[in-house]
């Protein structure tokens, strides 16, 4: 029943496609409806992978929070609700994907969602003739959907089309013994996770788009590569072959993302480049778990993929606040966010603070998991010191970015009253204060079902105590802060 | 609300959460050490990465670049070292341990800089997780005694020079120094005079050996009374001396932020014909592709 198409996809999409209907007349029952459609395929959660339940766990969390914000975003930003339909779309998707059983059904949906997402990137294009989205949209398509659509074709020619729509994705008997066949399937995948050399067209892509769209380019669909690459772990390949170029390509683009994204001044640029760096690490933990075997960096893996995705999600959210309410992207021109709404910085904060390792979050867990992983097997090749001093260096830079990108809220400015656009661009900030407290919310989700059936993730017990009273200090802090603002507003 | 108001919330905001990360951050350390857990102490440590964050965000710093790669630089290292102390064994990791606090030590040295008092943070912080892992390290491997003496040394060497050296504190502590060493001082010469008195009655031999043993000593202890004048000649040399390397590092750091500049604004221009010689690939592949397809179709009709 739960397997079977009708509940797995055409039930979401009728739902999603009602919602969008009632969402001309009746905001609140559409966007009932959206959110219900989201959160019916939730009946795939469990699912025996640890990736791919975190994956689609991840993805239905953040359609929810974002199916609320597009609805207020392009109110303010168009002033219609044009946006909001392909918006659902590329979600649903993105999700599609990742509930795929079977080849053929991967690469449909893939498809339709590098389509929807061109369709995105050149919104203010087709809204507004705005030829510098065109141009990024046609980068996007040449370097991004092209190369990806290549690898896809080529798996599915190597699949064979019986197989391709019988066989479960993990069970496919694909033999990848050419190592040029490999190098291809690899670059197109680099291509859709933006890492060097296919990884130019990100910046331009994700700094264009409408912000939903960036949320979800760049915390979801730059995961489809990320995906592919943990997929092909599965398939015979030259394993040599497939870890080496992905340390290369993957350790290159984490060291450039993070360098050109402490350099940029755009915010939108600065979140694009740092997520070439942030996906590029997440390769890299999947090239070392095909190196080694060790189920850590899997999990480590998983975990970042999570709390980047949460993490560059709610921070795209901000940007597009930042925008609505400064009509501003600069941050040397900025710095007054704060003074408007602190419930937004606070949400911004939360965020940044939890990718960079706020116990209890995600982020705080992937980090512990990330470092264990390298240091358990440091030991037994040189690889292993390079990856610690790459993710070293790369840490710190991390620091240094959203330390950057937060003077854009914070930095002493007075605001340009003239120039401010508040208005319904204030509705925003409780969806990115959603998203931010969604990272912590869980570490909580996976500690109680690591204590009730997941076998995986065995470090989180040896956390156990840590993870018990930072959870319940942090419901104090929030407690705390919650009534510090609340009272500031009152007064 | 005015200005000032919102300042007020967001500066209780940052407050709230420095204090909520410092108390996790000792919890998971003290309880690390306490249960014997790396993990918990690595918890620890990466806390301390995001108190770092919450300083420099307070303070509003990362203006220059400079500052950027001196952090960067530190942080780098230091998570480095962190995890290869943790796997390097007997001498290695004393090495490792040694160099990384002189690094600390040069680095905390770079008076009447903006970043000075961050940098002393990120170092109180770190360091104290380092002296976490240390000890944890030597209960659980076993060092010898003379390693673990060692790192006890280094490590109060380094908390006394990054806590006291522009403090009173350090003064007293050489105070309290020669103070203790003349007691110590007078009373030996006391026991040694009451000895060779009580030896010059029985034995008349003993006399020439025990003057001259005291005399000795008394000398000795003479010196040892005035060891501070050259400790803090020693003490001015060093400083001296680690402004001069601090210089160095000032000069380093300049030499390293140009280099970078110069080699992001090639690796843009690469960027950029990238972009173009990929496409030009691209649109030859498929030409070639084409042709073949048009050969193997005429070859196998």
């Amino acid at each position: 029943m739960i397997d079977s198409i009708v509940m797995r996809f055409v039930v979401p999409m009728t739902l999603m496609l009602i919602g969008n209907l009632f969402m001309a007349r009746r905001i609140i029952y559409g966007s009932i409806l959206r959110i219900l459609s989201f959160l019916s395929l939730s009946i795939n959660l469990w699912r025996e992978d640890l990736f791919n339940s975190m994956l689609v766990a991840t993805s239905i969390v953040i359609g929810v929070v974002l199916a609320l914000y597009t609805t207020s975003y392009s109110r303010s930003k168009y002033g219609t609700l044009t946006l909001v339909p392909i918006i659902d779309l590329l979600l649903l998707s993105i999700l599609f994907t990742f509930i795929s059983r079977n080849l053929i059904e991967l690469v449909t949906f893939w498809l339709l969602g590098e389509l929807l997402g061109f369709l995105l990137i050149a919104y203010d294009y087709i809204y507004k003739g705005d030829t510098i989205s065109m141009a990024a949209a046609i980068k996007y398509l040449l370097f991004s959907m092209v190369p990806t659509d290549i690898s896809l074709f080529i798996l599915l020619a190597i699949t064979g089309l019986t197989e391709a729509f019988t066989t479960p994705l993990k069970s496919l008997s694909l033999f990848i013994t050419d190592p040029i066949v490999l190098i291809l399937i690899l670059f197109g995948f680099f291509a859709k996770a933006a890492i060097f050399p296919l990884h130019f067209w990100l910046p331009d892509a994700h700094s264009v788009a409408p912000s939903p769209a960036s949320a979800i380019l760049s915390g979801l669909m730059v995961k489809m590569g990320i995906y592919a690459l943990y997929m092909l772990s599965f398939y015979s390949i030259d394993r040599a072959l497939f870890s080496s170029i992905v340390l290369f390509s993957g350790l290159l683009t984490t060291l450039y993302g993070a360098m050109q994204a402490s350099l940029q001044r755009d915010i939108k640029r600065l979140l694009a480049y740092s997520t070439t760096s942030e996906t590029s690490i997440i390769a890299v933990l999947i090239a070392l778990y095909v190196m080694s075997g060790d189920i850590l960096f899997i999990e480590a893996s998983t975990l970042y993929t999570v709390a980047h995705a949460i993490y560059k999600v709610s921070m795209f959210m901000d940007s597009g606040f930042i925008e609505l309410v400064a009509h501003e992207r600069d941050i040397r021109r900025l710095g007054y966010i704060y003074r408007i709404s602190p419930t937004e910085s606070l949400a911004t904060l939360l965020s940044i603070m939890a990718v960079l390792g706020m116990p209890p979050s995600i982020g705080f867990l992937a980090k512990v998991f990330m470092f264990s992983a390298i240091s358990h097997n440091i030991t037994y090749s040189w690889i292993y010191v390079v990856v610690l001093v790459i993710a070293a260096v790369k840490v710190s830079l991390s620091i240094v970015y959203n330390i950057i990108y937060f003077k854009a809220h914070m930095d002493r400015r007075e605001p340009m009253m003239t120039r401010l656009g508040l208005g319904d661009a204030l509705q925003l900030q409780k969806y990115t204060l959603m998203i931010s407290i969604s990272s912590f919310i869980f570490t909580f989700t996976i500690y109680i079902l690591n204590c009730m059936r997941y076998t995986e993730l065995m470090l989180l017990r040896k956390l156990s105590y840590l993870l018990i009273i930072s959870m319940t200090m942090f419901v104090a802090l929030i407690y705390m802060l919650y009534n510090l603002i609340r009272h500031n507003i009152r007064s | 609300m005015s200005i000032n108001e919102h300042d007020k919330v967001m500066y209780s905001i940052i407050n709230y959460m420095k204090m909520y990360l410092v108390a996790v951050a000792l919890f998971a350390t003290t309880m690390g050490l306490l249960v014997r857990s790396y993990v918990a102490i690595e918890a620890g440590f990466k806390i301390s990465i995001v108190v770092l964050f919450t300083i420099a965000v307070e303070r509003m710093i990362y203006t220059h670049r400079v500052e950027i790669v001196s952090t960067v630089s530190i942080v780098s290292i230091a998570i480095t070292a962190f995890y290869f102390i943790q796997h390097a064994k007997d001498f290695i990791g004393l090495v490792a341990y040694v160099m990384l606090s002189i690094v600390f030590l040069i680095m905390n040295e770079k008076n009447g800089r903006k970043i000075n008092t961050l940098l002393d943070i990120v170092s109180l912080n770190i360091m104290l997780y380092y002296i976490a892992t240390s000890l944890f390290l030597v209960t659980r491997d076993s060092l010898t005694v003379l390693e673990t003496l060692t790192i006890i040394v280094i490590t109060t060497l380094f908390v006394v020079k990054t806590y006291c050296i522009k403090s009173k504190a350090f003064y007293k502590v050489h105070e309290l120094s020669r103070y203790l060493i003349r007691t110590l001082g007078t009373n030996i010469d006391k026991i040694f005079n009451t000895l060779s008195e009580k030896l010059l009655k029985n034995k008349q031999k003993t006399e020439a050996i025990s003057r001259r043993l005291s005399n000795s000593v008394t000398k000795v202890l003479q010196n040892l009374a005035h060891i501070d004048i050259p400790f803090i000649i020693i003490e001015l040399k060093t400083i001296e001396y680690m402004m001069t390397i601090s210089k160095k590092f000032l000069e380093f750091e300049k030499y390293i932020e140009n280099l970078l500049i110069k080699i992001f604004s090639a690796l843009e221009r690469i960027q950029h014909s990238m972009e173009h010689s990929f496409l030009f690939f691209v649109f030859l592949m498929s030409i070639l592709i084409l042709i073949s397809m048009i050969f193997y179709i005429l070859l196998h009709i």
